[in-house]
């Protein structure tokens, strides 16, 4: 258990406790740790506290919380969080959410039962960095060969409107549900074309190494793609992705991307994208925006491109990281505008994770 | 003082701003901390008179910067907070140069630099030898489109002027806001910001606070102004509770009249320190002050004055 994976889940607990709080707070957190003594108690409770917790209201529920996790997590063995990573499964945190109601004299017991759903989570994320590597390139042949399915129709989409992930998610879980194959016996030979649009601001900082390993792995393994990167303006960066390798493409993207970091204007920039590269944009292009959808900027000119793009493309993809958050619910202001014009909303880590990869699209994901 | 962020640390926060007569624990100090090490603005809400504003005060006398101060209040619109055109002098030089000069001419000059009037946001953003502390006071007061507007400032620390252009801060200034929860201050502004919630202090904290505000004062009057300032914060029929700011002036006074313990009296005469509205002075059951005193006498009968001797 890293600090890292526990801060994670500490935070975790704190939103199913109903403190609200974004992955850029959780970074937040995260640097401050680095630069505070961590054996000092007191430094450590409020650093987290300072990163975290953004209401004074929630003072008490956080010292309880905090007590509860960090200083009974001391006392776990090792033995029994091996014991704990046979349970099975977990449905969701509500347990937790019990026992921090009930009294603490419960001890041993408590830890056990608290640590239990978020330990099993965490076991996936210790995969040595090759495995990884080949994880996201066998998921983007597979999500290739899904797309290649999609490209040239219009894919009508059910879930327009009042799309819930979480639904569709749990439709795909279950076994015996009514699954319907995508198309599958006409083999389409891929005209498509992927356009990514990544969104480098700030509170997208967290997953920069990941991002690069994506796009280039994209690039090189589907050269039919094209890649941008915006926050406050839009760069094109294809062909800086099949210049060399991975560690080089990095530093070389890094520096041309001056915006890295900075806010986001996604309508703006997709705007841009609009005016600058209208030959890119037909039916055989399909449009994957990475985004966590904060800071949208005009919110206007990000329903206008949305509406324009979506009657000109095959399809349009929007990969939010948070949606690999418990209970997140896409419910910013720019999720609620972009929503109704996506027709596959899923998690930015389909393509670091199997599992995840098949959660959204293993099994068939239905369009009726 | 302090030459560079660099050096400091969480104790030698505390210890410059004790330095300074602030009472700082361990939160206060790490706010700083980290507002500094991060490098991100630092939202401080909590109770009035709770020593919010000081933070940025202090902060910017021991980093021996600049404090530039944006007061908000109600209506406060973008342009006065960042820059206003100095009508007056425009129309002295058209009026100086109008005969001599070709129009354009003199639209170019007079939309120049020179005729800014330059609000805070501006003068913050065009500090260049030193990042300036940044204090967004009472931002609960301005409105929704005003924090709106705050929250694109504190991405970029740019702004803009169509005649003159985009200008963008040299060193981002150390950014504090306070906000007293007249309103709710937005999510977006919570999320971009670091946090601290400052409410009335301990009994402990409180009476260090009175001994080295007001160093004259006797112990166990200054004992004694805390205790009884706390249990009026307890009750119920008070609505605008005092604050730090309402004790130290009630020491104040006490120490000015001589006094070096509390008597019915002296309270009664003095209240007027501590309630501040209107509406308390009037509904204020006056009996309390002598079951208030009663119970501060039992306490220290019971030798609990003592403890911070
Ligand atoms: N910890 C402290 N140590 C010393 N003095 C303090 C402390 N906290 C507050 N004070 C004093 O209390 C008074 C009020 O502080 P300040 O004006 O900063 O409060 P505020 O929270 O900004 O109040 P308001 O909500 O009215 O703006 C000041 O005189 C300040 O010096
Ligand atoms: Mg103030």
């Amino acid at each position: 258990m890293n600090l890292k994976e526990s801060l994670t889940d500490f935070s975790r607990l704190l939103r199913q406790e109903g403190i609200k709080l974004t992955v850029a707070e959780v970074l937040d957190a995260a640097r401050a740790l680095s630069y505070i003594d961590l054996m000092d108690r007191g430094q450590f409770y409020h650093s987290l506290r300072i990163t975290l917790v953004k209401k004074g209201e929630f003072y008490e529920l956080y010292d309880r919380l905090f007590r509860l996790f960090w200083e009974k997590r001391l006392k776990i063995q090792k033995e029994k969080i091996e014991s704990i990573n046979q349970i099975s499964s977990y449905e969701n945190l509500s347990e937790i959410k019990e026992y921090i109601n009930k009294n603490e004299k419960e001890g041993e017991e408590v830890t056990l039962t608290l640590y239990s759903p978020i330990e099993i989570k965490n076991i996936k994320i210790l995969n040595p960095k090759d495995s990884y590597r080949k994880e996201i390139q066998r998921n983007i042949r597979r999500f290739k060969r899904f797309l290649a399915t999609l490209a040239g129709r219009r894919v009508k989409s059910a879930i327009r409107g009042d799309i819930d992930p979480r639904k569709i998610l749990r439709k795909n879980l279950g076994y015996g549900g009514e699954l319907i194959k995508v198309v599958k016996k006409r083999k389409v030979k891929s005209r498509a074309k992927i356009i990514l649009l990544c969104d480098v601001s700030g509170s997208m900082d967290g997953y920069s190494d990941y991002l690069v390993e994506l796009l280039y792995h994209f690039k090189n393994s589907l050269h039919n793609t094209e890649v941008f990167l915006f926050s406050t303006n839009l760069i094109r960066i294809t062909n800086d992705l099949s210049q060399g390798s991975i560690d080089y493409v990095a530093r070389s993207i890094t520096k041309r991307a001056s915006i890295w970091g900075s806010g986001t204007k996604i309508g703006y920039c997709l705007g841009l994208f609009v005016k600058r590269y209208p030959e890119l944009i037909d039916y055989n292009s399909i449009l994957v925006i990475v985004s966590d959808g904060w800071d949208v900027g005009d919110i206007d000119e990000l329903k206008a491109n949305l509406r324009w793009l979506k009657e000109r493309v095959s399809s349009l993809v929007w990969l939010n990281p948070l949606l690999d958050i418990q209970d997140y619910k896409p419910e910013t202001l720019g999720m609620k505008i972009a929503l109704p014009y996506i027709d596959i909303f899923a998690s930015l880590s389909i393509f670091k994770d199997s599992k995840i990869y098949e959660k959204y699209f293993g099994k068939a994901i239905r369009y009726s | 003082m302090l030459a560079k962020t660099e050096e400091l640390t969480v104790e030698k926060i505390i210890k410059f701003m004790e330095e300074r007569k602030y009472v700082t624990d361990e939160s206060i100090a790490m706010a700083i901390y980290l507002a500094l090490t991060l490098k991100k603005p630092l939202l401080i809400e909590g109770e009035a008179g709770c020593g919010k504003t000081e933070i940025a005060k202090i902060l910017s006398d021991i980093l021996d910067t600049e404090l530039i101060r944006l007061q908000c209040y109600e209506g406060l619109d973008v342009n006065s907070a960042i820059y206003e055109w100095d009508y007056l002098r425009q129309l002295l030089k058209i009026r100086l140069e109008e005969s001599k000069k070709k129009p354009e001419e003199i639209e170019s000059s007079i939309f120049s630099e020179r005729f800014l009037l330059k609000r805070p946001l501006l003068k913050a953003v065009l500090k260049e030898d030193k990042e300036p502390v940044l204090l967004i006071d009472e931002i609960d007061r301005a409105d929704e489109e005003f924090e709106g507007f705050l929250l694109e400032f504190l991405a970029e620390f740019q702004v803009t002027i169509p005649e003159i252009g985009t200008l963008r801060a040299r060193k981002d200034p150390i950014v504090i806001l306070t906000s007293n929860r007249t309103r709710e201050i937005g999510d977006g502004i919570r999320r971009r910001c670091l946090y601290l919630y400052l409410t009335y202090p301990t009994l402990e904290k409180e009476v260090k606070i009175v001994r080295l505000k007001s160093p004259n004062i006797n112990e166990r009057l200054s004992l004694q102004i805390c205790r009884f300032v706390k249990k009026l914060r307890e009750s119920d029929e008070i609505i605008k509770k005092p604050g730090i700011s309402e004790t130290l002036d009630w020491a104040s006074s006490l120490t000015l009249l001589h006094k070096d313990s509390l008597d019915i009296e002296t309270v009664q005469k003095t209240l007027s320190c501590l309630l501040k509205s209107s509406q308390d002075v009037k509904r204020f059951d006056y009996t309390r002050i002598k079951s208030i005193l009663d119970e501060i006498e039992e306490n220290e009968s019971k030798g609990e004055f003592n403890r911070f001797l």
